[in-house]
Order: structure tokens, then sequence, then C-alpha cells
């Protein structure tokens, strides 16, 4: 999926000895990584390892003590300024969706454009009709996202962030709260959405999609990063001992 | 263990025959099945109903049998309007009425927006406007004006510690056509057990009579009682203790019984010269004698006003007259009143008028003066209705006048309430299809809503005036339940900014900011209210000179204010904290900066989770306002205390409490049964995570 | 971490903007206070009633209604405020407890399967919490209080009188124990004998009774004389005092041991009940260890040789030590002071009255007692709702584990019920301890001595009002705050762990 051009790129997230602590607890360790433009990165790994928290330092839902995370050229730092213009860069899907319940569909989509990109309302519902097309749901514009299923719901997320048209899409685990029979139709978009050349960090437990979509596959153990490498390298051929009695357990 | 073999088992059997479908046994269902379970589960249970079932029932009937027999409404009646504005301006009052309907137009604007209203209720309230203007109709028909007693003629009445004379003459205001009736009350004056079932109206001598009767004919059964009692104490067989003994002999000692009342006084047996004057010229309309043979005078009153009933005789008469009523007199000052020519068409000054209680007919006309003096008149203080009432007086004085006067209020209620419900019904079936993709009824859900948030302000602009509009009204008039209203609705609408305020400086994560709004918080959550009343009328005009022009009615909502906001505050917080973190989160994001993360996501949530709070809060705001009767405001509860306070009403607490807990009691328990709905059905509930 | 410092980046750092920000809220609370301050000061200045403390020292010049003998005119405005103190104290304290009570049978009620008891409880807590306190206030006092008998016609409880009891009566009780031990024991062929037996019993003493009537039976009886308890009047309740005398210490040191003693068997054989799982009757052991050193104490104590001597001190304050007999003779003792030289460690002193005041007893106003009744069933119909709440709150399949593991009712509700009710119970209980103390203050409607009464009486003598107002809101607020604290601490050791 990379193509010649884009591995010259510089890379559009550069992590550096990235360190965090909750309280005593040290959940990020010498975390160095970097991805590069229309990269699919998938992270895996086992609870607690630290995954979620990495991806959610990378918008800044988190804070890191140490290191260095750039995005896009933009140091995260406390400067007001970059921390607005990154999360403008970055679309994030959450495992609980987190829709806002008091607004439609169309108004959980068209929020964000109108109030931080300052779109008109036409244009921003234009853009939401267009984004629901595209994950399979235009007829459901109107409803409440409790009216939904969770796929259903799930998708409207990865719309809502789209919206912001993002250089970049996070994934927090999203297809973990939903029935086995709606995550297809989350991977499905998602697939899409990778093969479109979308920049993807994805924390997941779905193998196959892994398997199929990433260019990468990150695993991480108790806050550091065990071992890296192009699916292909994962799947067949681990190296680390932890990483093997990982697999041996989830597949 | 059965083998496989057990032909019990192996064997296979087929049922043909269908058993019948038959009704439960007696005890399994129906109303007996609920006496049982419900009532007489267990002996414990049985014992329970019977012992509380006595209680709810003799309570009950104690209650309903007081209010027919005892229980003096005039206290309400002929203070309601007191007890509704206060003393708001009359000019103004057309403004209330407005509000009122407004009020009720958009209670059934709601009602079609969100609620239903079934056949059955609708007739339901149909019913109870008609009764309430029937019911005095059939009052009328049926029912029986009681007589008024009156004594007559020059014998000094004397019984205990207290000495009445008849009065010679006594004024009284009557209607046009009306007809006075006046005869010997002779089956009155037979003996003391006729004197004391004397029941209705009757001037202070009458009343004398009647209770010396009384008093004589339970002190002698007290002393044959206590007779008996100390004949069966013996020495031997003791049945009183020494103190009880020491009691009942000295109660023996107090206990006189004087000669028969009607017998000694000769009561009615001389007759009685009468005459009824007209107040204005002291004509004489009709004169005559009444006698113990029974004769009775009548005549048909030429019009309204002031008349004189002058009694001469020389022993002492109990006159029955039908057609006297006692009357309030009400005091009033006013500003003089020109007509277009400059004519003075009402002088300024002190003016009175005079109320007759038991219809209500009034007139201004003066009260006439002889030798100098005024007369003295049919004034409620000394005319009470005295002895138990029966029910034919109970609803020939006090239910059919009290439905005549609030049923015209009631009707035009019902009426605007019914436009809102018809018109808003009407608005949403007309409206394009397009706007009711939200839901069938969505354009009458938002009309409502701006009508609801339209009604404070509304009310308030109505009952205050809006500079260059409406003149402005003397808040220090404002009363009753308008000032119990006005203050708590003002109170939680002003809180409402700064209680949202609070809540978000107190999950602010500026220790400064948070520290700052949690003193304030819990600083006045730990003080009461009244403190917080108490301070308001101390500083505010402290604070700035200027501020001591400030009226008291505002100085009350400030300290409401403040102190409702500390508990709003909390409320929203917890609103606040029931929002799952995700939201935040999401809304960081998707690039969102903190202030729109407030306005956009968490705080729309919170309130729509805290509504149900806020009504409780709305209803205890409520209640609480009745503290400030003690700083002096004369809301619902201050109107009370200064009602029984007046001569004419001293004392009668019971009605007049009763009457404001109906009033504290519906409010709060209509609102506690809305937010109570609300929450059950979910308003929104479908559309939550 | 920024990799330029600009000056514009500075103050584009989250950090700064948020210390710039309060610093900013901070000048304007201050200034925003400052300027109030000045402005009401100024005022009072102009008043020549600056805020100050030494009025507090100055002599009060009036007399309250509920204060103790100590109290005078006389003394500082400083004493009546402790006083206005600790009649709101006495007031909060009593209705604290009174109120818990009366709200968890209300609640209970308020959850019976009799329809009956079940809806007249609903009704009286519907009419109760909507209606303001203020006005049941007026209620209890103008209306309940104040039409009461009159001194001489006092109502009395137990009425004062005679009271018999028929001798037949106690052969009732001894025929119904007998029958009952004998149904009881009944061998289980023989158990279709119960109703009749029981049926013939009932029917042989409601023969008997009416038998009595026409005087077939005797009708002797037990008779005796009541002396009242209670007496209830316009001007107040009088009820029993306990008066220790001085042989008091003596007798406590007997029941403290007997308190140790269930105490130290208690946790011995609770010890004993984990180890073994053989279980003692600790309850009745416990009542027996007290209640045995109660008597044996009482009779022990009341032995001791009485006291000969007394000590009087006359007008000079001179204390001199002299027989019992001529102090009496000399009348150096009252009454009361020789009470204290009573055999009997404790005595009852059951309210006495005369034509005009009572001579013995402890009495209460009619002020206080409309406030804390008024009070306490206000706050016990909220607790009521709160305790019917977190009884429901403890999902049906509770109790169904805990029937199926076999625990007994009282097991169910002491072991699995109540630990989860008081969790939800608590918080808002804490609140409504809250309310009462607050709601205390009404006291002023009524005309009750309490606290906040006092200092308006003093704001309005001294003229220091704002001093007064803020002194009254302070003392309050540390009421709160110990009620908070004390609820908050409650509500620590019965929370459950979750994750």
């Amino acid at each position: 999926m990379i193509d010649e051009a884009t591995v010259a790129r510089d890379p559009i997230i550069k992590c550096e000895g990235v360190n965090k602590w909750f309280g005593e607890f040290h959940v990020l360790r010498d975390i160095s990584v970097d991805v590069l433009p229309q990269e699919v990165v998938v992270i895996i790994g086992p609870s607690g390892s630290g995954k979620s928290t990495f991806i959610r330092c990378i918008n800044r839902l988190e804070e890191h003590q140490e290191g260095k995370i750039v995005v896009d050229n933009m140091e995260l730092s406390h400067d007001v300024r970059n921390i607005a213009a990154i999360r403008r860069e970055i679309g994030m899907v959450f495992q609980q969706f987190n829709l806002f319940p008091h607004l439609t569909v169309l108004q959980n989509i068209t929020l964000a454009p109108i109030q931080v990109r300052r779109w008109s309302r036409d244009k921003a519902e234009a853009k939401a009709r267009e984004l629901l097309e595209r994950v399979g749901i235009p007829e459901q514009a109107e409803k409440y996202p409790g009216q939904l299923s969770g796929g259903q719901q799930q998708r409207v997320a990865i719309a809502r962030a789209l919206a912001m048209e993002p250089k970049i899409m996070l994934f927090d685990e999203p297809t973990s709260a939903l029935d086995p029979e709606m995550i297809k139709e989350v991977l499905d978009v998602m697939k899409e959405l990778a093969t479109s050349g979308m920049t993807m960090l994805c924390v997941t437990h779905e193998m196959g999609f892994a398997r199929e979509v990433a260019d990468r596959v990150l695993f991480f153990d108790q806050g550091r990063i065990v071992e890296t490498g192009t699916p292909e390298h994962f799947f067949v051929n681990p190296q680390h001992a932890r990483t093997k009695l990982f697999l041996s357990q989830i597949l | 263990m059965a083998t496989r073999s057990d032909p019990r088992i192996t064997q296979t059997m087929v049922y043909y025959q269908e058993p019948p479908v038959k009704p439960p046994p007696m005890l399994a269902a129906g109303p007996l099945a609920w006496l049982r379970d419900n009532l007489f589960s267990s002996a414990v249970n049985s014992v329970l109903t019977l012992l509380v079932g006595a209680l709810v029932i003799g309570l009950i009937v104690s209650f309903i049998n007081w209010v027919i027999t005892q229980a003096n409404w005039y206290a309400v009646i002929f203070n309601l309007r007191q007890f509704m504005v206060g003393r708001y301006q009359v000019d103004a009052e057309w403004r209330l009425q407005v509000m009122l309907l407004v009020i009720a137009f958009t209670i059934g604007a709601a009602l079609a927006a969100w609620g239903r209203i079934s056949r059955f209720f609708a007739l339901m309230i149909i019913a109870v406007v008609a009764l309430a203007f029937v019911i005095p109709v059939a009052i009328r028909a049926v029912g029986v004006m009681p007589p008024t007693y009156l004594t007559a003629g020059a014998t000094e009445l004397q019984s205990g510690s207290s000495t009445e004379t008849p009065l010679p003459n006594v004024g009284f205001i009557g209607q046009a056509g009306e007809t006075i009736s006046l005869q010997l009350a002779l089956d009155l004056s037979a003996d003391d057990e006729a004197l004391r079932t004397l029941h209705s109206f009757g001037d202070v001598a009458a009343n004398l009579l009647r209770a010396s009767a009384e008093n004589r004919l339970t002190n002698a059964q007290r002393i044959a009682v206590i007779n008996a009692q100390l004949a069966e104490d013996t020495p031997n067989y003791r049945t009183l203790t020494a103190n009880q003994r020491t009691t009942l002999e000295a109660d023996l000692g107090r206990l006189v019984v004087p000669d028969p009342i009607a017998e000694s006084l000769a009561l009615n047996q001389t007759p009685i010269n009468f005459r009824i004057l007209r107040g204005s010229t002291f004509e004489p309309i009709l004169e005559g004698t009444l006698a113990a043979d029974g004769t009775a005078a009548t005549i048909a009153l030429p019009e309204d006003g002031w008349y004189i009933l002058e009694t001469t005789g020389d022993g002492i008469g109990l006159l029955e007259t039908y057609g006297i009523y006692p009357h309030l007199q009400r005091d009033f000052s006013r500003l003089e009143e020109l007509d277009e020519a400059g004519n003075v068409v009402n002088a300024a000054g002190r003016y009175q008028q005079y109320v007759r209680m038991t219809d209500g007919f009034l007139t201004e006309e003066i009260r006439p003066r002889i030798d100098g003096r005024d007369v003295p008149m049919m004034i409620i203080i000394d005319n009470q209705y005295r002895g138990d009432r029966t029910l034919n007086d109970y609803l020939v004085l006090y239910l059919g006048p009290f439905l005549e006067i609030i049923n015209d209020a009631l009707l035009w209620i019902v009426i605007a309430a019914g436009v809102g419900y018809i018109g808003l019904g009407l608005i949403n079936q007309y409206a394009p299809v397009e706007a009711k993709k939200r839901g069938s009824r969505a354009v009458a859900q938002r009309t409502a809503t701006w009508l609801l948030l339209a009604l404070p302000v509304l009310m308030f602009v109505l009952a205050y005036g809006v500079g260059g509009f409406l003149p402005l009204t003397d808040t220090r008039r404002w009363g009753g339940l308008l000032l119990t209203v006005m203050l708590s609705m003002v109170g939680i609408i002003a809180s409402f900014p700064l209680g949202v305020l609070l809540a978000l400086g107190r999950r602010s994560k500026l220790p400064v900011v948070s520290t700052a709004c949690t003193l304030y918080i819990e600083f006045v959550r730990g003080v009461p209210l009244i403190t917080v009343l108490f301070m308001a009328q101390l500083l505010v005009p402290l604070v700035n000179p200027q501020l001591a022009e400030v009226d008291n009615v505002f100085r009350a909502m400030v300290g409401i204010t403040l102190f409702s906001a500390a508990y709003l505050a909390e409320n929203v917080r917890g609103g606040l904290q029931a929002i799952p973190p995700g939201q935040e989160e999401a809304a960081k994001a998707v690039g969102l900066s903190g202030w729109q993360i407030t306005l956009f996501v968490t705080l729309p949530q919170a309130l729509r989770l805290v509504i149900p709070a806020l009504v409780g809060q709305f209803i205890s705001l409520f209640k609480d306002t009745s503290l400030v009767a003690i700083v002096g405001l004369i809301d619902l509860t201050g109107i009370s205390q200064a009602t029984v306070a007046q001569t004419e009403f001293l004392g009668l607490r019971r009605e007049v409490y009763i009457f404001i807990t109906l009033i504290y009691f519906g409010f709060s328990y209509i609102m506690a049964a809305l937010s109570r709905r609300l929450e059950a059905s979910g308003s929104g509930a479908a559309r939550r995570v | 971490m920024a990799a330029s410092r600009s000056p514009s980046s500075i103050l584009r750092d989250t950090r700064v903007l948020s210390l710039i920000g309060q610093i900013i809220f901070a000048i304007v609370i201050i200034a925003a206070l400052y300027g109030l301050l000045t402005s009401i000061l100024s005022a009072l200045e102009a008043q020549n009633l600056l805020p100050n403390l030494r009025f507090l020292q100055d002599r009060a010049g009036f007399d309250i209604g509920e204060a103790p003998a100590w109290y005078s005119s006389d003394r500082t405005y400083w004493d009546a405020y402790t006083i206005g103190f600790i009649n709101t104290l006495r007031v909060v304290i009593a209705g604290l407890v009174l109120s818990t009570v009366i709200g968890i049978f209300l609640g209970i009620f308020l959850l019976s399967r009799n329809w009956l008891l079940r809806n007249s409880s609903r009704s009286i807590v519907e009419v109760l919490r909507n209606t303001p306190i203020l006005v049941q206030l007026f209620v209890w006092y103008f209306v309940v209080m104040l039409s009461l008998p009159t001194f001489q016609q006092s109502i009395s409880l137990p009425p004062e009188g005679y009271a018999s009891l028929p001798l037949r009566w106690i052969v009732y009780l001894i025929g119904a124990y007998l029958v009952w031990n004998y149904t009881r024991n009944l061998p289980p062929q023989r158990s279709h004998l119960r109703r009749p037996i029981v049926w013939a019993a009932v029917a042989s003493a409601i023969l008997a009774e009416i038998a009595a009537r026409f005087g077939l039976v005797t009708n002797a009886a037990f008779r005796f004389e009541i002396q009242p308890w209670i007496y209830l009047n316009i001007r107040g309740l009088a009820f029993p005092e306990l008066l220790p005398t001085a042989r008091f210490a003596d007798w406590l040191a007997f029941v403290t041991i007997g308190v140790v003693l269930a105490f130290v068997q208690w946790v011995y054989l609770g010890r004993v009940k984990e180890a073994t799982g053989h279980a003692y009757p600790r309850l009745l052991y416990a009542v027996a260890a007290i209640g045995l050193l109660t008597v044996v104490g009482w009779v022990i104590v009341s032995g001791e040789p009485a006291a000969t001597t007394v000590t009087v001190t006359n007008a000079d304050g001179q204390a001199t030590i002299m027989p019992i007999e001529q102090a009496r003779a000399d009348e150096l003792i009252t009454p009361e002071e020789e009470a204290v030289y009573a055999a009997a460690p404790l005595l009852l002193k059951l309210p006495q009255k005369n034509n005009f005041r009572f001579t013995q007893g402890l009495q209460i106003l009619p002020e206080y007692a409309a406030l804390f009744l008024a009070l306490t069933i206000y706050t016990a119909v909220f607790i009521a709702e709160i305790v019917r709440a977190g009884i429901l709150a403890v999902p049906p399949g509770q109790v169904e584990a805990a029937r199926a593991l076999g625990l007994s009712g009282s097991d169910v509700l002491r072991l699995v019920i109540l630990p989860q009710a008081l969790r939800v119970i608590i918080p808002p209980l804490g609140n409504q301890y809250l309310n009462l103390a607050k709601n205390s203050s009404l006291a002023i409607a009524v005309a009750y001595a309490d606290l906040f009464q006092i200092t308006t009486t003093i704001m309005n003598q001294s003229g220091q009002s704002v001093t007064g107002m803020i002194m009254v809101m302070i003392t309050y607020l540390l009421i709160s705050l110990t009620i908070a604290a004390l609820s908050e601490r409650a509500n620590r050791r019965f929370q459950i762990v979750t994750r």
C-alpha cells in the first residue's frame, strides 16, 4: 500500500523517547517510533500494556512527561495553538463511540466543522451527508445516536472524525464494544479508509484486519514496544518470546 | 433410580381430552382476593388494617364534621384577594388576570405537545366547571337562608362576669327587593333546653342567652356526675385518688346552677315594638309590634343601602329575623377621580365598603349616624354564627358563595387552557411535513418549549411592568400567592446562570477558581436561608446608600437568588459528573476548544440530566419562600399571619392554615408529579447511548 | 520542551495561560469583595457601628424564657449567645434522634404489604413534604400547642385514678400459656386437635366474661392507684426526672462492671462461635449480666448505712457539718437537698403539681415542643422516603440469593439488605440532618430562644447587626460542617469497594 513516492517523505508522526507515568506507575517507557504519511500502523498487545495511552498521547488526550512527539512538523507542547492545530489534523475513533447523545447524527458530524473550521452550515451538512454515504448509512442522518445500533454508531463516529478532513486517524479498539455481527461493517469502512491512503494508527484485537490492511504492526507489552514489523513477519515469524506467547494465546 | 426398562418411562401416552378452561377459585382473583392479599393476608395484618382503618375513618369523619359544623371560612372567603395577590394595585389587576390566562394557555399548549388529554379527563374537567356553576344555583334553589337572632327590650342580661343590654337600634345593609321578616323566636324561648339549641347568626346578647342556658344545663349535669362519682368513692373502696377528690370537690363548690334562664327573664313574654328606617333619610318604611302570639312582619326593601332596625319593649325579646345579615367593613383610601369634564367623580380620601358576609352584596353608602354617633351595625365581630352549624347552613353560607366567587375564574382558566391545547394541536397538524421529521409532534414541542421559556419573562413583565409600555407596579404591595410565585420564579431563574457558572467553576482545573467557587457553595449550603435573607435585608442598603431605596421584595429576591445558586450549582455539578469522560475526550479529539466543549457537549447533556433535580429544587424553593414572612413580607404565609390578627377573623388559624396548606401542597404536588412523569418517561432516554 | 521560546509562544503556553487566568480571576474577586467591604464598613462607620466583638462583654439586659438558672439579664451578651447555641443544640440533637426513629418506621410503612397502612402513610408523607415547614411550625404551635387544655385541666398520662386488674384476667393469661405450651408439643398424629383446643379456650374466656357481667363469676381485682408520668397543658409538657443521689456513683460502678462483662462475653463467645461454630445465646447472657449487676448493685448500695450528717452552707458561705435531724428541724436544708441523702442511688421524681405550677419533674415549654415536633416530623418524612428508596435499591435478586443460601429472615435483613441499603441511605440522610439543623433557625417564628432568635435580640439591643449575623452564620456553618464530617465518616464505612 505504500508507493515509492511516499516512502521518501518525512514521517508525519515522530515519537522520541516518550515516557509517561500514572502516579508511580510507568505506563510508557521510551517509546520511539515514526509513522509515515499514508501508512497504516496496527498496535497490538495485552491489556494494560499502554497501547491506548500511547495513541491518546498523540492527540494530547493524555500528556506525556518526557520525550518528544511531533505531528506534521508541530511539536506537542503546552502551546495552546499547537494543541488546537494538531487536534484539527488528527481524527479519533473510540471504543465506546462517544457520540454526543443530545445531538442528531447530522449535528454530531457538523458540530466541529462549523465551530472549529468555521464552515457554513450548508457546506458542513453537504460534507456530512457525503461522509454518511461513504460509511453506508445516509438514511440515518436525522436520528439520535440512541436510536442506532452499535455498528451504525461507530460508523457515525468515523464519519464525525473524517468531517474535519484529518490527515491522521487514530482508532482506539473501535470494534471491542460491538456485537460480532456488527464488527464486519465497521472493519469494512476502516479498510476502505486505509485503501484511500489515510494515515491510520489502530489499536485493535482484530488480527484479520491487521494481517490484511496493516503496513506495520507494533507489539506493546508493559509500556514498551517489544517488536515491530510487517504483518507477514509478525504473524508468520515472530521473534520475541513475549510476542510468541501473546500470539499463541489469541490465535 | 428408575431403570430404562421401567414401563412408567417407556410407555407412550397420548392425551386427546383437552382439560376445560376454568375461572380461578373465588379467592384467587377478583375483589375478595384483592382484599385478602392487601388487607388481611395475616393475623397481624388484619389487626393492623382494622386499627388503621378505624383511625383513618375516625379522622376523616371528625374532620368533615368540623368543616361543616364548626369551621369559619369567612377568613378565607373574604380575604381571597389578599391571599392571591396581596394589596396589588386594583387598577393593574387586569394584568394578573391576563397572566393567569397566559399560564393556563401555556399549560394547555404543553399538554398538547407532550401529554395527551383523554376523553374521560376532558369530560371530568368540563363536569367540574359545570358543577361549580350548577351547585350554587342548586343550593340557592333548595337551601334555606338561616335566620339572624337579635335581642330587643330593656332588660339587662347577665351571665357570669358578662353583662349585655339589647341594642335599641342596629344598622344593616340590604338590596332592593329583598324581603325582611321579623317575628319572636317563640320555639327557642320555650325553655332552656330549646334555648341552648340556638344555632345561627346572633348578636352578642342572643349568644349570652344561649350560653347561659347551655351553662345552666351542663352545670346541672356536671354536678350530678360529680355527686355520683363522689358517692361511689367510699373509704373502703376507693375509686378516686385524694388529688382527684379534692379537685372534684373544688369543682362542685364552684359550679352554680342559676334559675332557668328563659322563665326567669320572661323571654318573649312582653310585646316588642319595632321600626325599620331608611338609613339615608330615617324615614320609617315599616313599623309594628311583635307579640307572643306569633305575629310576623314582612317588608320588601325599596332600594340598595343602609337600613336601621329600631326596637323598644319593656321585657326582653329574642327576634328571629330573615334578610338581616352581618357584614364586614373594609377601609380604603383613594385618589381623587375626575371625569372628562373635570368634575369630581370620587372624592379623595378614605372611604368604606360594607360587604355582606352571606352573599358578598356590597355598598359604599355612608353609614348612618344618630345623635352624632355611628349607628351600631350588624358587624361580623359581634354577630357571628353561634352554635353548631347544620349542613344546610354550611352549603348556603359557605360552599355556594365560595363557588360563586371562583367559578368565573375557573371557567376562564379552562377555556384558555383548552384554546392552548387545541390551538397547538392545529398548528402541529397543518405544519409542513419536513418540519416534523424528528417526530410527529416536533412542531408542537418546539412551539411549547418557546412558550414555556417565554412564560416566566412574560409573567414578570405583566406583574411588574416594563418601562415605557406598562407602568411599573409597587412591589411593596405585592403579596399572597403572587409574591410567593414571583419570589420562587425569579429565584430559580436568576440563580440559574450563577449556579451554572459556579458549577463549572467548581469543576474547573484552575485551583484558584475551583477553590473560590467551592468556598462560596459550601458556605451558602452550610447556613440557613433565614440568615441569608436577614443578611440581604441588612447589607443591601449598606453596600450603596442608593440601594436603600430598593424595597424588601427585591432584597429578598437577591437573598433567595444567592442562596439558590449554591444549591443549583451542586445539582448541575451532579449532572456534569454523570456525563461519561468519553464525551469530553471525543469533543477534544474533533478539535473543539474548552468553552466550545462546555457549551455544545457537556452542559446541554448535564442540564437535561438534572431537570428532575431542578424541579425538586424549585419545589423546595417554592416552600422556602415562606421564610420571607419572617423578614416582614406578606407572602402566602405572611398574609395568613396577618389575616388571623384582624379583629374580624381573630384566631381563625385552622381554616387559614388549611387553605394555604392546600395551595402549597397543590402546587408542589403537581410539580413533583410532573417531574416524576418526566423521569419515568425518560425524556430523551431514547437519545442516550 | 517547546522548540522555540519566543515571547508569543510563552503567551500561548497552556500553563502560563491558566496562571494568568487565575490571577485575573483572583484580582476580580478580591477587588469586588474589597469594594463591597469598604462600602459596607464606611456605611457602618458613618453610623458608628463598626463591627467589633467588644460589645459581647456588655450587659445583656434581657431575660430568656428557656435558660439555665445561672442566667439573668445581668449576664453578658456572650452568655446569652452561648445559651442560644445550647438551646439550638438541644432541639437539633433531640430532633436528629427522634426523626431518624420515626423516619425508619414510616419508611417501612411505605413499603408495607398492607394496602391501607401503605397508602395512609403515603398520603401523610406527601402532604407533609409538600408544605413549607414554617406553616407546619405555625400549625404545631398556634393550633396544636395553644389549644391544649389549661394548667388546671392538664391531660395526664396515664390518666390519674385507680386502675383495676380483674383476677380472672390473670387466670386467662395462665390458661393461655398452658394452652400454648400444650398445643405446641402435640405429636403430629394429634395435631388436628390444636384448633378445637384453642377455640375452646377462647370460647370459655368469652363465656367467663359474660358470666362476670351478671355477677356469676367473681369481679375481684387487684387495684392500684395510678400516678401520672406526663402532664400536658398549654404551658407545655411535664415529665419525670431521674435524680441521682450521693450514692449514684457507687451504683454506677456496678452497672459499668455489668456492661464490661456483657461486652467481654460478647466478644469472647463471638470468637468461640467463629472458631467452633457453636452458638451461645450471647444476647441473653449480655442482658443477664447487665441486669444482674444492676439489681445486685442497687440492693447493696441502698443497704449502705445512711448518712447522718449533712454539710450546710450559711449565708456567709461558711460550711458546717451537722446531723440531718438538726438541719431538718432548723429548716436549713430543702426537701430537694435532702433527697441527695436518700438510700436509693437514683430517685424517680414524677411530676407533681399544685394549683398553679409544677413542684417537681422536668418541663418543656410549648415553644420548644412545637419546634421540636415540626422539625422532627418534617425531617422524618424525608427520611422515610430515603429509607424506602434505600431498601428498594437492594436488587430483589440479593434477597433471593440470600434465601437460596438458607439464611433466615432476620439474617437476610441484617447481613444482606441492611448493609447494602445503608450505603444508599447514608449520604442523603446526612443531608437531611443538615437541613434539620439549619431549619432549627425557624425557632424565631415561635419565639423559642435559639441561637438565631437570641442573636436578633442582641442585634436589636446592641446595634451590632452585621457582627451578629456573621457570628450566627459562622456558628451554623460549624454545626453544618460537623454534621457533614460525621456523615462522611459513616459514609466511608459503608461504601462498597468496587473497581
